[in-house]
């Protein structure tokens, strides 16, 4: 191996030994969670041993051969190139401290389309109660697996959720809509899901805060649907919750 | 810390990187057991002579050689030197990329198990790679248009190679080969957080309901991004929400025949007009494809 070979051969083992860090860090600081779906752990978990390894074997292997032999090998311009290019992610993961997705990531989307209704029928007698939970509704997650089991009929338990508050020209006085994103991957194929929320005052808090809103289930009629809706009782400014995301299952 | 849009930005682009990190390497390593385990002659020697056979053997023997579109060029070279017709290894170039397991199960994978996808995406591919491998059976029927290979592929013989060096020299083609498609992915996925955070949802979603814009819409955009095989469907999936599925299904079909990676490779390899056929038959019947499946997805 000559000078030059070798030389590409640190740099890739530097490469793939980043990858690996970026890993490592990502999980030791908890920031996974604000990339990819906690289901892909594992999987990602065992790509930074491999990386770990291969940069290892790149370090002290003697180096990977040119793999399309029939092409000319390619240039130091072109590695350098390359190794700009994959240092940019590496640099934003390890230097930058991620946050969730705001209400910037709706993309000019209005509130209003995002809003979650009941399936469509027949309102609830008054006097039909619906399905109790299985546990109590503490959080978001709960909440939209219990609108899955009730529907309409849940109208009227009580429930909290955890959110970031959202305010729009489509909604009324004293309303605003909770959003969470829900992703199966990662945040790239996030998707946004919001609750009509009725606060309890005038007051409403400023947008893109981490709310929490105690209230019971309701319902608005607007164009022809039925939101769900959350007649508050309580809301107040909670820190951005560990994991902001909701799972693919919603 | 970084403005919001910025931070957007950033955890979007960092994450497709990473989401794409795990089957990036099972691709890798596929690939260099290929290259290290599967001989060109005895590839050349399970294929049969006839031309509608040939065609149809190379559109599946992606199963066999599971090569991402990175690898499948040189591979199908080889398998030229050794016999197979410049039609077959046509076929096997435009298919060998989707048509395997690896890519499928990633397919899977990115669309949550949606079987419909995979078989769509299949069945595109198929019908994409048989189409062209018959029109150039047809008008080359005896070309050697794909030019002189150079040394022998290496690879396929265990001769003297113990176990250790046999991993060691995976694991170094499986670095190599990881290092020539890794840009692209990487390349890809700042277009996509670029696009995702910079254009507005709005936008995309009126052109991307659209039966016949839509398609239009991401076909180029496929072949600007050239994102290797074994991570596409996962930028696909993104795109999910403001796309028809026909043009999703597109974006993965056209992306893995014309796209500006390969593109110069294919010219070189193929000649400038059976490549210039590919390109444009390609083209055209993806499109058609794509807007039938909108239509009868619309239909349903």
């Amino acid at each position: 191996m000559n000078a030059r070979q070798r030389r590409v051969s640190w740099l890739r083992a530097a490469l793939l030994l980043g990858f690996a860090a970026l890993i490592a860090k990502l999980f030791i600081a908890g920031e996974m969670v604000k990339y990819m779906a906690p289901a892909l752990d594992p999987l990602t978990a065992v790509t930074g041993v491999v990386m770990a390894a291969m940069g290892v074997l790149e370090l002290f292997g003697g180096g990977s051969p040119h793999v399309h032999d029939d092409e000319p090998e390619a240039s130091g311009m072109e590695h350098a190139l390359t190794s700009i290019l994959i240092v940019v992610p590496l640099a934003l993961g390890i230097l930058v401290t991620p946050r969730a997705l705001g209400a910037g990531a709706l993309g000019g989307q209005s509130v209003a389309d995002l809003l979650l209704a009941y399936a469509p029928g027949a309102a609830p007698a008054p006097a039909t109660r619906g399905p109790a939970p299985s546990r109590p509704i503490a959080d978001t997650a709960d909440l939209l697996a219990y609108l899955e089991q009730a529907g309409i009929a849940g109208v009227g338990q009580a429930v909290r959720a955890t959110g970031l508050a959202l305010h729009d020209g489509s909604l009324g006085d004293r309303e605003l809509a909770l959003l969470r994103y829900s992703i199966t991957h990662c945040v790239a194929d996030a998707r946004p899901i919001a609750l009509l929320v009725v606060g309890p005052g005038d007051r409403a808090p400023s947008a893109d805060q981490w709310i929490e809103v105690e209230g019971v289930l309701a319902v608005r009629e607007r164009e022809g649907s039925q939101l769900v809706t959350i007649a508050a009782s309580r809301i107040v400014a909670v820190p951005e919750p560990p994991n902001p995301y909701l799972g693919a299952q919603f | 810390m970084l403005p919001a849009r910025l931070n957007e930005l950033a955890v979007i682009f960092v994450s497709i990187v990473l989401q794409s990190l795990p089957f990036v390497l099972v691709g890798v390593f596929a690939s260099a057991l290929v290259q290290q385990h599967l001989s060109a002659d005895l590839v050349a020697r399970w294929l049969p002579r006839r031309r509608l056979p040939v065609v149809l053997a190379s559109s599946v023997f992606g199963f066999v050689a599971p090569v991402c579109d990175c690898g499948v060029i040189p591979l199908a070279r080889r398998l030229r030197a050794k016999g197979v017709p410049a039609y077959a290894a046509t076929t096997f170039i435009l298919a060998a990329p989707v048509v395997n397991p690896i890519v499928l199960i990633s397919t899977a994978l990115a669309f949550q198990g949606n079987w419909t996808i995979v078989g769509l995406r299949l069945g595109m591919t198929l019908t994409v790679s048989i189409a062209v491998g018959l029109a150039a059976s047809a008008l080359w029927p005896s070309a050697s248009s794909l030019v002189p290979v150079g040394p022998p592929i290496h690879g396929g013989s265990d001769d003297g190679v113990t176990a250790l060096s046999g991993i060691r020299g995976i694991a170094s083609h499986a670095t190599a080969e990881f290092f020539d498609v890794i840009f692209y992915i990487v390349l890809g996925a700042l277009f996509t957080a670029v696009t995702q955070t910079l254009v507005p949802r709005t936008d995309l979603t009126r052109v991307g309901s659209h039966p016949m814009l839509s398609v239009a819409t991401l076909m180029p955009v496929a072949t600007l991004l050239s994102i290797c095989s074994e991570a596409d469907a996962f930028v696909a999936r993104a795109f999910a929400s403001t796309f028809t599925v026909g043009a999703i299904l597109a974006f993965m079909t056209i992306g893995q025949i014309v796209d500006l990676r390969n593109g110069f490779l294919l010219v070189r390899t193929l000649g400038a007009r059976p490549a210039a056929l590919v390109g444009i038959v390609s083209y055209a019947l993806v499109f058609i494809l794509a807007v039938l499946v909108n239509l009868a997805a619309r239909a349903l």
